[in-house]
């Protein structure tokens, strides 16, 4: 605006700062139950955030980016139930999906369309739309994000390994953890790549693979602000490359409320509009 | 129309092609076991190849050089320079190592795991174990765990070697990147006990001689020393599997009248 009004050349961007202090350091179990300490912390939780997303990739050969922005709420209960719905002011509610952990629904009042199904069933299932002709709220499932919140811990009681990985994926300020799942005949198989980072000690990234071994879902955290002494990231990136789009979470810290009462189980499942056009996904 | 924004009817358009070159497809058992079918075919071998270093901004000339190995760990490497004679003479039998440097009067010996760091002189740091395990020879024992990463660029398939620890905490020893073009490793990635990259090695130009692909150019780096060498190896220059008739060929005796210096402990 300055700028624009003076006639000035040099225009200013805000960039990511550099993260200030020292390294830290910690040794893997030390790492593991922090971050399990952290996600058990958590039973259920409310955000409410500003999201925006990009959909598209080679497969449908263009990207999109999504122009606005969408005030958006989150509601979670362990150990599946997930609410999500999104406004817009003067169109009200423009997405609204939900899972009890067995089943979604995913209402699109826009386009008069309701999904449900499976909460593990994605876009990229044989029944589902083609990837090129669907938004990228058709692809989203609640349990992606759900998985993504840093609210599940690592089960090494249920016989997950770990173990450092200081990689091309790392930098010397980042401590790489894999967790896996160990078979009898030595072909073990990735479940997720958390990325820490040394100057707070606590997740920059993590890579979720699906049972292929293949990456699921990519997601970054940023922000971190510490409620009840839990730290939430308030900037969280979800990409989904199998299903091409990416989602950016704006966490509103004062929008954050950690194990709030119990709600309602209605609060986890939806019905299909009359009128909408009922998708069904096994 | 709030959705329209978000659907790609209503993108801003950035074409995205994908990639048409045909790629090779293989289990992560069929590439563990023909990895393991290499390494073990090669019971001996003798490579003539000049052999590159670099330290830091300092690339020394090239020299022509000798690389002997025998199963299970032995390896002799010797350097010859025009008009100079023997550069250097190395060998291990996998625990110990013997380093004869004729032009300085020097002949060195120790452990192959204790390497003092030295950045002023990063090539002083050099083992010959460190070429040894980076020469594609060493099989992935059964008794270590193997998984795929699959974070990489899918022209290749990576895997990771993890030795089973304690307390479900493990251990990554070998990243083995294989290309997808002929399922051969391209990379290769040695971790320290804290994960590290200790080594970096690449391989290319592979030949197969008595039905066993060898890499004819390899490079091997050691980012914490601070060096890399590169191997180009003679292609006429390869011999596998014929004994060594000398049986003192992976020891070195102390030349008469050189300063003996054993590195510590």
């Amino acid at each position: 605006m300055v700028c624009a009004a003076s006639g000035c050349v040099v225009s200013r961007q805000r960039v990511a700062r550099l993260p200030q202090g020292q390294l830290q350091t910690a040794t893997l179990p030390q790492l593991v139950t922090a971050f399990n300490y952290e996600a058990n912390a958590v039973q259920s939780m409310r955000l409410k955030l500003d999201l925006a997303g990009t959909s598209g990739g080679p497969r449908s050969g263009t990207v999109s980016k999504l122009n606005w922005t969408i005030t958006t709420f989150l509601l979670i209960e362990k150990p599946g139930r997930v609410r999500l719905f999104g406004e817009v002011t003067l169109l009200g509610r423009v997405f609204d999906m939900a899972s009890d952990g067995t089943e979604f629904e995913v209402n699109l009042p826009e386009s008069n369309k309701f999904f449900e199904g499976s909460a593990q069933a994605t876009s990229s299932q044989s029944n589902s739309p083609p990837a090129s002709t669907v938004s990228s709220l058709e692809r989203i499932r609640p349990s992606v994000i759900l998985d993504a919140m840093l609210i599940n811990p690592i089960q090494t009681a249920s016989g997950q390994h770990v173990m450092f990985i200081n990689d091309r994926a790392e930098t010397a300020a980042e401590y790489g953890v894999l967790v896996y799942q160990p078979s009898p005949d030595g072909y073990d198989r990735l479940l997720r790549r958390i990325v820490f980072s040394r100057y707070n000690l606590l997740p920059a990234r993590q890579v979720i693979y699906d049972t292929d071994g293949l990456p699921a879902t990519q997601a970054t955290y940023a922000g971190y602000t510490f409620v009840q002494g839990v730290p939430v990231p308030t900037h969280i990136t979800i990409a989904r490359p199998e299903e091409e789009f990416s989602l950016d979470l704006k966490v509103q810290p004062e929008g954050i409320v950690l194990n709030p009462a119990a709600m309602p189980a209605t609060t986890w499942r939806l019905d299909p509009p009359a009128n909408a056009t009922v998708v069904t996904l096994h | 129309m709030t959705l329209a924004l978000f659907s790609t009817a209503c993108g801003s358009g950035a074409s995205v092609a994908p990639p048409t070159a045909p790629l090779q497809s293989a289990s992560l058992d069929q590439l563990v076991s023909a990895f393991n079918q290499r390494a073990d075919a090669i019971h001996t071998m003798s490579l003539k190849l000049t052999l590159t270093a670099t330290s830091g901004k300092k690339k020394y000339p090239g020299v022509n050089s000798f690389l002997l190995t025998e199963s299970p760990a032995s390896i002799r490497i010797w350097g010859t320079f025009t008009l100079v004679g023997r550069l250097f003479d190395m060998a291990s039998d996998g625990e110990n190592f013997e380093l004869s440097l004729p032009t300085r009067n020097q002949f060195i010996v120790g452990k192959n795991n204790v390497i003092p760091p030295d950045p002023e002189h990063p090539l002083n740091t050099l083992r010959p174990q460190v070429i040894r395990n980076a020469l594609l020879i060493n099989p992935i024992s059964s008794s270590l765990h193997v998984a795929f990463d699959p974070d990489e660029d899918p022209d290749t398939y990576d895997v990771l070697v993890l030795a089973p620890g304690h307390n479900q905490v493990d251990t990554l020893l070998r990243r083995i990147t294989f290309s997808r073009y002929d399922l051969l490793p391209s990379r290769q990635v040695i971790y320290d006990g804290d994960g590290i990259h200790a080594t970096r090695a690449t391989y290319g130009q592979y030949l197969t001689v008595a039905g066993i692909a060898v890499p004819l150019a390899m490079t091997i780096e050691r980012p914490v020393e601070g060096y890399t060498l590169r191997l180009q190896v003679n292609s006429k220059g390869v011999v596998l599997n014929r004994p060594f008739p000398d049986p003192n060929t992976f020891t070195l005796s102390q030349p008469p009248g050189s300063t003996l210096t054993r590195l510590a402990p």
